[in-house]
């Protein structure tokens, strides 16, 4: 069997499983939809309190979040929970038996991280992203454009999460680190120039603008400044390369003394 | 005859229980220093040099302050002790003591909250007024917010219980809190201080009793409160507060009593 046909013979579990508690499950779906929409809701009460965000329009920022709720929905549901995941294989020695099996660990790992419950963050993305995109001139260029820069951002969330999940084997267990990665995701809600310019410096340097800042600018057809958009790109592809050889180091020194 | 301060013993123990678990707490300090920094960052790039919805830019830095060190003084976990108590049986154990459950759990949580006073709400103060030295307050406003701090207490407290309450009906109770979490972030003011929304939204958050969790606190301690152009003050909201904690308590114990009446415990 190979590997795909093993994820998707998961998923279906996955769903099954939820399945058995639909109520639960409903609410689940409700309130991940919902959860996306207080970007949208707080970037609104702003403007009509009369703040701004120089020359960004609320439903370019709206536009923005929508992205993010898209890429970083995808990002959620195939395998940002492996940092979770794997800190509880570390601890109760699960990991130890994933490494016997005939089957990368790292991709069993990931694919025991599946959240059906994050569809409808993605979802909700697509809603916010239609509404805003109904205020704004979009094009179906802008929209296949916007899907090509969306590849390195979800590649970067992939690197960052290789990345977590590796500390947690290295060190049995970061205590919050799930917590601390939603910080820094936090950043990417609001557009480079909120920034100021002390942090526009660092950012530029900064891959997190690859998961929807980028995609946004190509969704509106504005200008992408080249060297902006390869410094995100070559932090980025450091961070999943790094993240990788991370793990496979980590996985060595892992005892799994009570696996 | 049952000792007086037996209540206090459930403090006690929960203090002792949140003592093992203080580098999770420190660690809560270090994450609210990440999220003030976005904060900063975000606030000083929108309300710089202006004043929106009743906020400067040191206001809202004080209310994203403000927001962690409540959250530090109210939080509990009575909707998944009392959920999972209910699933697996444990909710005999609670029932077999010799206080109500609705007493005991107010003093497990005033024992854990007295020690987050000390680990995290202390230091996060103090942290806060090192970097930003805050202006000084009237004498009214420590008053006030210790006072909505309490009503916030209680209001969180109740909300959970008849979170963990719904137990006694649904197999897996996960995505109701869910939902009530989003909606207490956004009604309760944690997104956004309640001031910033329409006039129309404000008047149906003024009828909500999720003010009381975050903003009446927060707009206390600040002495900015205001919601609606109806003129309430402050200790309006209190009194106001206190008088909806009656319903709020009545359909709690009456959730309880209706759910444990037909409880069976499978599994104990």
């Amino acid at each position: 069997m190979n590997w795909a046909k093993q994820w998707l013979h998961y998923i279906k579990i996955r769903f099954m499983e939820h399945l058995q508690y639909p109520g639960n499950s409903l609410f689940f779906l409700i309130g991940f939809f919902l959860t996306q929409f207080q970007g949208p809701i707080f970037v609104l009460a702003l403007y009509n309190a009369g703040a701004t965000i120089q020359g960004w329009t609320k439903w370019e920022i709206v536009l923005l979040q929508g992205l993010f709720s898209i890429v970083g929905g995808t990002a959620f549901t195939y395998f940002w929970g492996l940092t979770y995941k794997t800190s509880t294989y570390v601890r109760d020695g699960r990991l130890e038996l994933f490494r016997a099996r005939p089957i990368s660990t790292l991709r069993l790992v990931m694919m025991h991280s599946f959240h059906v419950q994050d569809y409808s963050q993605i979802l909700a993305g697509i809603v916010i992203t239609l509404i805003a995109a109904s205020h704004l001139p979009i094009t179906i260029a802008g929209i296949i454009k916007a899907s090509l820069y969306a590849i390195p951002g979800i590649l970067f969330l992939l690197g960052l999460t290789i990345l977590a999940a590796a500390l947690q084997v290295h060190f049995t267990n970061v205590p919050r680190m799930g917590e601390i990665l939603g910080s820094l995701l936090d950043y990417t809600k609001f557009p480079k120039r909120a920034f100021g310019v002390a942090q526009a410096s660092l950012v530029s340097l900064s891959p997190l603008f690859l998961i929807n800042y980028y995609p946004t600018k190509a969704l509106l057809n504005e200008p992408i400044t080249l060297t902006g958009f390869t410094y995100s790109l070559l932090t980025g592809t450091v961070i999943l390369i790094a993240g990788i050889i991370y793990w496979n180091y980590a996985l060595t020194t892992y005892q799994g003394a009570q696996g | 005859m049952l000792h007086p301060l037996r209540h206090f013993e459930a403090a006690k123990a929960s203090f002792k229980s949140a003592v093992q678990y203080r580098a999770g707490m420190l660690l809560t300090i270090l994450l609210s220093v990440v999220n003030v920094a976005v904060m900063y960052v975000i606030w000083g790039a929108v309300i710089a040099g202006g004043t929106y919805g009743g906020y400067t830019f040191e206001d809202m830095i004080l209310h994203t302050v403000l927001q962690l060190i409540i959250n530090a003084l109210i939080w509990d976990d009575w909707n998944n002790m009392l959920g999972n108590a209910i699933h697996d049986g444990g909710l005999y154990k609670y029932i077999i003591r010799p206080v109500s459950l609705f007493a005991y759990a107010f003093w497990w949580k005033a024992g854990s909250r007295a020690f987050a006073f000390f680990v995290e709400a202390l230091p996060m103060l103090l942290i806060f007024t090192a970097v930003f030295s805050p202006s000084f307050m009237t004498p009214e406003q420590p008053l006030a917010f210790l006072l909505a701090l309490t009503l916030a207490f209680l209001y969180y407290l109740l909300f959970n219980m008849l979170i963990g309450f719904s137990a006694f009906w649904m197999k897996k109770t996960d995505g109701l809190e869910w939902i009530y979490i989003i909606s207490r972030n956004i009604l309760s003011g944690v997104l956004l201080p309640l001031s910033f929304y329409p006039e129309t939204v404000q008047e149906v958050f003024f009828f909500l009793p999720f003010q009381y969790i975050y903003y009446v606190p927060s707009t206390a301690y600040i002495g900015n409160y205001a919601l609606t152009s109806w003129n309430v003050t402050i200790w309006d909201s209190i009194i106001i507060g206190t008088v909806g904690l009656i319903p709020l308590g009545i359909l709690t114990t009456t959730v309880w009593w209706i759910g444990s009446k037909h409880y069976e415990g499978v599994g104990v």
